[in-house]
C-alpha cells in the first residue's frame, strides 16, 4: 500500500537485533492468537453447500 | 483407480483458508467469498493437483493469486478498500497500554500487504519460510526479509520496543500473561 511506510526500515540484521526476545514472543502469540480464532470458528453453511454442490454438478452432466 | 475423496480433503483445509482470508480481506464475508471462489477453482483443476502432496501450499497459492486479481479490479474503483482509512485514523495510540485483539489486528492492517502476507504464512499458517516462497512466487529471502519487517514495523506500530512513553512497560504485563499461559 504506502512505500513510504518501509523507508526507515532498517535491514535486516539490525531489525533483528533491535527487536527483544519479548516483542517477538508476543507478536508471535498474539498472531496464532488471531489466525486461530478464525480456524476454530465452524465451516460456514455456505461453503459446506459450495463443496457438495461441487460434487453434484458433476454428477449432473454425467446424467444429462 | 480408487476414488480419491478430493472434497472431504478441502473440507479439512477450510477453517485455515478462511484464517489466511481474513488476514487479506479484513471483512468476514468478503473473506468468504474468496474462500469460496477458491473451493470452485481448485475443483475446477483438481486433476492438475498430486494426491498426497501439499494441498494446503496449492489452495493458499489459489486463494493468493484470486485475490491479487480480485484486487487489482478493484483498484482501478476504489481506492481505499475496506475502509482502512477509517481503521487508521481511529485507532488511538494512547490506547496501547491495555493492548487488545483490536489493536493487534488494527496494527497488522496497517502493514504493507507483502509483509502481512508472509508473517502471516510463516508465522500463524505453519508454512516453512520456502513453502511460503513457493506460495507467493517470490525467493525465500524476500520472505525471510518480509517477515523480519513485519516484525519490525508491528513492534514501532504497538510501540513495544522504547521510544514513546506508553513504551515496554504497559506492554510487558501483557507478554508475561501470554507467555505465562502457553510457556511449554
Amino acid at each position: 500500500m504506502s512505500a513510504m511506510d518501509q523507508e526507515d526500515d532498517a535491514p535486516e540484521g539490525a531489525s533483528k537485533q533491535g527487536m527483544s526476545a519479548d516483542s517477538r514472543a508476543f507478536i508471535g502469540l498474539k498472531l496464532r492468537e488471531l489466525y486461530d480464532d478464525v480456524v476454530a470458528e465452524p465451516v460456514p453453511d455456505r461453503l459446506l453447500e459450495l463443496l457438495g454442490k461441487l460434487g453434484e454438478d458433476d454428477d449432473a452432466s454425467r446424467k444429462k | 483407480m480408487a476414488e480419491y475423496d478430493f472434497r472431504a480433503e478441502l473440507l479439512a483445509v477450510i477453517p485455515n483458508l478462511r484464517a489466511f482470508a481474513m488476514s487479506l480481506v479484513g471483512a468476514a464475508d468478503k473473506a468468504d467469498d474468496l474462500v469460496q471462489e477458491t473451493l470452485v477453482r481448485a475443483w475446477d483443476k483438481r486433476s492438475s493437483f498430486t494426491p498426497g502432496t501439499n494441498l494446503k501450499g496449492w489452495l493458499f497459492t489459489i486463494l493468493r493469486n484470486e485475490f491479487y486479481s480480485q484486487m487489482r479490479k478493484r483498484k482501478r474503483e476504489v481506492s481505499d478498500p475496506e475502509g482502512a482509512m477509517a481503521e487508521r485514523l481511529s485507532s488511538h495510540p494512547e490506547q496501547v497500554g491495555k493492548l487488545d485483539m483490536e489493536d493487534f489486528k488494527k496494527a497488522i492492517n496497517q502493514l504493507p500487504e507483502d509483509q502481512r502476507e508472509a508473517l502471516i504464512l510463516v508465522g500463524a499458517s505453519g508454512f516453512s519460510y520456502e513453502e511460503a516462497a513457493g506460495i507467493c512466487d517470490c525467493a525465500v529471502g524476500t520472505i525471510k526479509s518480509r517477515v523480519s519487517r513485519a516484525r519490525t514495523q508491528l513492534a514501532t506500530i504497538l510501540k513495544l520496543e522504547g521510544d514513546g512513553e506508553f513504551g515496554p512497560d504497559a506492554v510487558a504485563v501483557g507478554v508475561m500473561n501470554l507467555t505465562s499461559s502457553s510457556a511449554a
